[in-house]
């Protein structure tokens, strides 16, 4: 059992007379300690598929499942602790709070969960440590380049020591410099901290991070290809572009 | 023009038509901004309007067709009637009619009778009823009748026959053809029979329909004044009455003829003593009306400041496909114009239907009905415009702000932000104007007549000072509300608080209504205050008895030496109040009440609170010596007059100097001018020996409702008296005052009311300019309710900062308004530093601002996290 299961999952939308059929009966599992890219062209339900995983959403029909606890249909409040405490999310556009610190902004879920600063300043610490912005903690936003954004949006999904961390696109906005860091504290994360990762990209290269990609066009996953190397590896990045091509993505 | 397909839209501005639907939310709340501002102009306008016209009206239909009237140069008092021959002797004297009038009681008010006053301490018009003398037959010359029943008097009626006016007659029960008994002072009970009865038109609205035509002997005869009359109405031949020239002519040669001793003047003028009383007091609800305007001006500038903002990419796009600066201006300007039209439009309806409201409470200030509402279309044309104008003003920066964006601002996804340069202003500007101002109010000595303007100009000079001082004291007055906000709202609140310091020009103008409506609310408050104060301190000094014995018959002085045998009382003292008039330096005379006191008893009893002068002993010998005036504080500032000066009064006996012995503070007569002299001057120069009210003075320990008892039952069984203590005087006063200051609290809510709005539209436009961001906060976990106490957290950290600079700058402006009114001539106060009301606005800040925010919170807690995580 995965940490986090999409079982037979459809969703559809209504615009005005037309119903869209965003997902069709998708199934998909991720294990601890796994790192899954999706990949898909616009449209093809992708974002779709990370809200639902979210709880940010429910499904039309299926069940969305964390840590064997079913998440889709809870009530707002529930869904919501429950994405507060085991889901971690990164935007493309980071979403940091302008008016707090880098150190603040990673500390705000806890801050949310109304736990006491003095239980996590060595965590935060930790992290901004681990993001390499340790000298960067008193820093607005504002003052940060995109890629430090970045960082510090990857320290606050990981703050709660969540049991899944979903990332939308974690890499559109910023230089492949800084895209790479992102993605090697990705992989980092997955191999080392055993952390669970979902992440929606259209990027060949970020995907290569992963340990599996999973493709998705018009709504169904059609395929799931599994990644040999770690990250950046020339040869893996011709295989998911060939499954793109060969699957007209 | 814009070509889309095979549509044409001739005008960009379709773009302007369809931005204010789709923001509806806003365009509502920025209309209403406009529409409570430009009601409360309309409403203050048309409300005094309406209280000139009806008083106009009033003295104009009771004065009917007469062009002149000849009166005693004291007031009430009556004249031999051998003058009228003279009068009618005069050239350009068409009919010269006569009348007596007395004031008498209907029987069945004396058990109950008590005297009805207002906020000066002057009887209310129609408390007391009318018998008037006339001649029927000359008096139709000048006088409407209109017969409803039964007939008129009869030329050389000598019978006892009445005329009431028909509604006075239904509320009293009596039918024609029955008898009406009334109690005459001197005369005793008398009773007439009931022959005609006219409607309250004409002759019948004098004294507001309470009173009863009598034959002319027959009153002369009922009120002791054989060959006595109270007027002369004169009717002016056509010519001299179609000539202003001719009349003014007229009046000045009857004026030199007849002497000193009498006033000839225009029936209006009557009118315009009661109109100028209340000058100041209607100058004053003017101000209001216009800070609900500049209090909205802030919302309509934030709104479109905003507007401007949010389009920041669709401008640019704008520019980038060719419109030009010019056109974008257009848009924006075409935008407040529409808003401006409409708001306006809306305004003046709803400011009409305030104005019904308002004329009540001048209505119970000057006793004088006010039948319906007037206003005048140059008026509302010109609220309208002023409405429309301000709103144009508002949005001109934001209008050239936005015609200023550059095509490569359409790629921008973040708007710019304005902190830097609303501190920049703040610096420049702020403090100086702040003490520009205080030096005008403190350092510079004005005019009265100049006052007002300076005045109200200068408090509009500073409160955009204190505005422009708002984004300096932001930053550090939201670290010292911070503890306190996390106390209330948790973590949610240091989320919330730091917030205000994200815009700050928007912040700044949110505080900056808040502050101006809260600094209204302190001001009154404690203007009132020291009104009050004030009024007390001279009710205790000045009535400084127990009890208040009054009676609608005239009392004599025989009365007072029985009243103070009563057991438990201690002291008895009588006053007398007279109409005068006083001789000003110009020659104009001004209406002045005559106080008289008994030098011999006063100080038993009661105290003056002197200003200027000796102490009160030799103050009361001076009066007994005579010849000698004290006059209150308002007419010594008013008429330049210091303590040795003489002022000049009409008496009985001609014009006649009083030296000024002392100056006092003195509420008798409102606005009016008042002196106090002797009872021997009242005697000698008045010829009035009666009294208006003994003040008794209890023995220590006695009961006051057993002197009360003995007074009502015993002493004054037959001659109707009636007893009131001080301690329900001064509550009467004081809810009198309260009434009148009621209409300025109601204009200082109306400038709550636009700030709450502020708040409402500021919110909102937070909520919806940082909808990702809350997207954000939802997705990271943040519950509904911690989105409500987040943005709660925000509105009360700027209803702190409103509290604490409104109540602080309304303190100021309370010492600002006292100023004010004692340089204008009215009341001479002393400031009164308003804690309670600086409390209690504080509080009521912080609940307007978490009231206003209730919605937008509740919005930005229903913001669909996915919608909000893909907006830009």
């Amino acid at each position: 059992m995965g940490v986090i299961e999409a079982k037979l999952v459809s969703k559809q939308y209504r615009m005005g007379e037309i119903v869209v059929d965003a997902l069709k009966d998708v199934a998909l599992a991720v294990d601890k300690g796994e790192f899954v890219a999706i990949m898909g062209p616009s449209g093809s339900g992708k974002s779709t598929l990370l809200h639902l995983l979210g709880g940010l959403d429910d499904p039309t029909s299926g069940e969305i499942m964390l840590s064997g606890q079913r998440i889709s249909n809870l009530s707002d409040k529930e869904v919501t602790i429950i994405r507060r405490r085991s889901v971690g999310f990164i935007f493309q556009f980071y979403n940091l709070v302008p008016t707090l610190t880098a150190e603040e902004n990673v500390a705000l879920p806890l801050l949310i969960d109304g736990r006491k600063s003095g239980t996590y300043q060595q965590k935060v610490g930790q992290l901004m440590e681990l993001v390499g912005l340790a000298d960067r903690k008193k820093h607005k936003p504002d003052q940060l380049s995109g890629g430090q954004q970045q960082r510090v949006a990857i320290a606050r999904a990981f703050v709660n020591d969540p049991q899944i961390v979903l990332a939308d696109e974690p890499t559109g906005n910023l230089d492949s410099k800084s895209g790479t860091a992102i993605l090697e504290l990705l992989r980092h994360s997955a191999s080392e901290l055993n952390q669970s990762i979902v992440m929606v990209t259209h990027d060949p290269r970020a995907a290569s991070y992963a340990d599996s990609v999973v493709f998705l066009k018009d709504g169904l996953i059609v395929q799931r290809l599994a990644v040999e190397q770690e990250g950046g590896d020339e040869e893996d990045i011709r295989q998911i572009m060939r499954v793109m091509r060969e699957l007209e993505l | 023009m814009f070509r889309a397909g095979h549509i044409q839209f001739k005008s960009p501005l379709i773009l302007v038509v369809r931005n204010l639907r789709q923001r509806w939310v806003r365009t509502i709340l920025t209309a209403l901004g406009i529409v409570v501002g430009v009601a409360a102009m309309v409403a203050v306008n048309a409300a005094n309007r309406s209280t000139l016209i009806s008083i106009n009206e009033f003295f104009d239909e009771a004065s009917g067709k007469s062009d002149l009237t000849v009166d005693a140069a004291v007031n009430g008092q009556r004249f031999d009637q051998d003058i009228l021959e003279d009068v009618r002797r005069m050239d350009g004297v068409a009919a010269a009619v006569p009348a007596v009038v007395g004031v008498a009681l209907p029987q069945d008010e004396m058990e109950n009778w008590e005297q009805q006053l207002t906020v000066g301490a002057l009887p209310v018009p129609g408390s007391s009823f009318w018998l008037m003398g006339r001649n029927i037959l000359e008096d139709q010359q000048v006088y409407d009748y209109s017969l409803q029943a039964g007939r008129l008097l009869l030329p050389d009626e000598s019978s006892y026959s009445m005329l009431l006016v028909d509604e006075y007659a239904e509320e009293k029960g009596v039918e024609l053809g029955e008898d009406f008994s009334i109690a005459i002072p001197g005369t005793g009970e008398v009773s007439l029979r009931v022959v005609g009865l006219i409607s309250k038109e004409g002759i019948g609205v004098a004294n507001q329909g309470v009173l009863g035509i009598v034959p002319l002997s027959v009153a002369q005869e009922l009120l002791s004044a054989a060959g006595e009359i109270t007027l002369i109405d004169i009717l002016a031949e056509p010519s001299v009455s179609s000539n202003t020239t001719a009349l003014e002519d007229l009046r000045q040669t009857l004026a030199q003829r007849l002497g000193d001793e009498y006033n000839v003047s225009y029936p209006l003028s009557r009118g315009s003593l009661v109109v100028d009383s209340l000058h100041s007091y209607q100058q004053g609800l003017d101000f209001f009306g216009a800070v609900s305007l500049f209090v909205g001006s802030f919302l309509i500038y934030n709104a479109f400041a905003m507007t401007v903002v949010e389009r920041t990419r669709e401008n640019g796009m704008l520019r980038s496909i060719g419109t030009t600066k010019g056109q974008i201006m257009a848009m924006v300007i075409f935008e407040a114009l529409l808003l401006g039209i409409f708001g306006s439009a809306l305004g003046v309806g709803t400011g009409i239907l305030m104005a019904k409201g308002l004329v009540k409470s001048v209505a119970a200030l000057t006793g004088q009905p006010i039948q319906q509402i007037s206003t005048a279309p140059q008026d509302l044309l010109q609220s309208l415009l002023i409405g429309i104008a301000v709103t144009l003003a508002a949005a001109a920066i934001p209008a050239l702000q936005a015609s200023r964006t550059s095509p490569l601002q359409a790629l921008q996804v973040q708007a710019r932000s304005d902190g830097k340069r609303w501190v920049a202003l703040g610096w420049k500007f702020g403090p100086l104007l702040v003490l520009l101002s205080y030096l005008i109010f403190y350092k510079v000595p004005m005019r009265p007549g100049m006052m007002f303007l300076v005045g109200s100009n200068t408090i509009f000079v500073m409160m955009l000072g204190a505005t422009l001082c708002i984004p300096l004291v932001t930053g550090g007055l939201e670290r010292v509300v911070r503890p306190a906000i996390l106390l209330l709202f948790g973590n949610e609140g240091r989320l919330g608080s730091g917030n205000v310091n994200r815009s700050s020009g928007r912040t700044t103008l949110t505080v900056a209504s808040l502050m101006v409506g809260i600094s209204m609310v302190v001001g009154i408050k404690g203007l009132t205050d020291s009104f009050e104060k004030d009024m007390d301190a001279w009710v205790d000094t000045a009535l400084g008895g127990d009890l208040l014995v009054r009676s609608p018959m005239a009392m004599n002085t025989d009365l007072e030496p029985r009243l103070r045998a009563i057991e438990g009382v201690d002291a008895v003292t009588r006053i007398r109040y007279a109409a005068s008039n006083m001789i000003l330096p110009g020659g104009e005379d001004e209406y002045t009440l005559f106080t008289a006191i008994d030098p011999a008893t006063f100080l038993a009893v009661n105290g003056m609170r002197i200003q200027e002068g000796p102490d009160q002993g030799t103050v009361i010998a001076r009066l007994a010596a005579g010849d000698a005036l004290v006059i209150s504080a308002n007419v010594a500032i008013k008429q330049d007059i210091s303590v040795g000066d003489i002022v000049t009064l009409e008496t009985k006996r001609g014009r006649k100097g009083f030296e000024v012995v002392a100056i006092i503070i003195d509420f008798v007569g409102g606005e009016s001018t008042s002196v106090t002299g002797s009872w021997r001057d009242l005697q000698r120069y008045f010829g009035i020996r009666d009294v208006s009210t003994f003040v008794v003075k209890l023995s220590p320990g006695s009961s006051a409702v057993a002197v009360t008892d003995i007074i009502e039952n015993e002493v004054g069984r037959t001659k109707s008296l009636t007893v009131e203590s001080k301690q329900e005087f001064e509550q009467r006063i004081a809810e009198l005052s309260a009434q009148a200051f009621s209409l300025f609290d109601v204009l200082a809510l109306i400038g709550l009311v636009v700030a709450a709005l502020g708040v409402i539209n500021t919110m909102l436009m937070n909520v919806m300019e940082r909808t990702r961001e809350l997207g954000g906060l939802r997705s990271l976990g943040m519950e509904q309710g911690q989105v409500r106490r987040m943005i709660m957290a925000e509105a009360a950290t700027i209803g702190f900062i409103g509290g604490i600079l409104g109540a602080s700058f309304g303190a100021m402006l309370a010492d600002v308004f006292v100023i004010g009114l004692r340089s204008m001539g009215g009341f001479v106060l002393v400031s009164q530093f308003p804690y309670q009301a600086m409390a209690f606005s504080f509080a009521a800040a912080f609940a307007v601002a978490l009231t206003a925010a209730w919605y937008p919170a509740v919005r930005a807690s229903k913001v669909n996290i996915i919608d909000a995580i893909k907006h830009e």
